[in-house]
């Protein structure tokens, strides 16, 4: 599966690589919103694992970008603040597969790849 | 004497990442508490001097009112949830169900909401924090201050080794659109176990 992942922090970037390590996934990085919609665009992954807060824009605002490229786009929104209704309420309202809340388990990441599976 | 501690760019990153999931977790307390959205901003990290740790606080001239948890357990610190004074005042009658007098005081019934909403809110990012690193944390009584930002110094060094001079101090912003309220979430902790906390995130890396 090819998989995107967009956070600004490496460290958590490579939480969600060493959670992904057994699924011989094809992976792409991005640390800001720029890179995001480039990668979007050039790499065309089936999953994409997107952080809320960026420095440059918020994760919804890529979402909302996301979904224009590719209604069909498959995201997961990675937050510490998924405990917040609106948030929740917010991302689903702009095409969300799913939320994740920091700090997640690999079991997580896995649930999300499956989910991505069957919609395929 | 202090030990010199250094950080590699992941392991600064990994612990600002590590106090942002604190920070988030305890914004979705404080949604909830407000009954409305709560932002979180990118968190700052640096080892500080304890002479200079009221030039990292923002308003060092300011009003400011600092809900202040001392931690214990396998981590040695503070949590202070900082708000200008302003913000303290909205947020404390939104707690009470009132209308807000900005030019006002804090009143005994205010710093009481305040400094329990303080203490759920370090409760909570303290919980998130211990159950990612694997730590067992636990949060002490809180106190609240109310002065000047460059004051706020004396209390911060209540809760540092009389030995130490430095700190390791990490900053999350927020924010709550809808009332214009802003404050900090400022983890301070001291250099006691901080060894600790670093073999954790070094083991998170892999």
């Amino acid at each position: 599966m090819k998989i995107l992942t967009v956070d600004d922090s490496a460290f958590m970037r490579i939480m969600i690589k060493n959670a992904l390590k057994e699924g011989n996934h094809d992976i792409k990085e991005a640390s800001n919103a720029q890179e995001a919609v480039k990668a979007y665009r050039e790499f065309s992954p089936d999953l994409v694992f997107l952080d809320i807060v960026l420095p440059d824009r918020s994760g919804v605002d890529i979402l909302r970008e996301i979904m224009g490229i590719n209604s069909a786009a498959k995201v997961v929104m990675c937050t510490s603040v998924g405990g917040q209704q609106k948030v929740i309420q917010e991302c689903i309202q702009a095409g969300a597969m799913d939320i994740i809340t920091k700090p997640f388990k690999p079991e997580d990441i896995s649930k999300a790849i499956s989910s991505a599976q069957v919609g395929k | 004497m202090d030990q010199v501690i250094r950080l590699n760019d992941i392991e600064k990153d990994a612990l600002k990442e590590t106090a942002n999931i604190g920070a988030g977790n305890a914004s979705s307390v404080l949604s909830k508490i407000v009954n409305s959205k709560v932002n979180i901003f990118i968190s700052d990290l640096d080892f500080v001097s304890i002479e200079g740790i009221e030039q990292q606080i923002e308003g060092p001239k300011k009003l400011v009112v600092g809900i202040y948890t001392p931690i214990s357990g396998e981590m040695s610190g503070t949590i202070i949830t900082m708000f200008l004074k302003e913000s303290a005042l909205a947020l404390a009658s939104a707690m009470q169900r009132r209308k807000c007098d900005p030019s006002g005081t804090l009143n005994e019934n205010d710093q009481v909401a305040l400094k329990k909403m303080g203490n759920i809110l370090a409760d909570s990012y303290l919980k998130s924090l211990g159950e990612f690193l694997g730590m067992g944390l636990k949060c002490e009584g809180s106190k609240i201050i109310s002065t000047f930002g460059e004051s706020i110094i004396d209390f911060i060094m209540l809760s540092i080794e009389p030995e130490s001079k430095q700190g390791l101090l990490i900053k999350t912003g927020f924010d709550i659109p809808t009332s214009d309220i802003k404050g900090e979430f400022i983890l301070l902790l001291t250099m006691k176990k901080i060894d600790d906390v670093i073999k954790k995130i070094k083991g998170k890396i892999g």
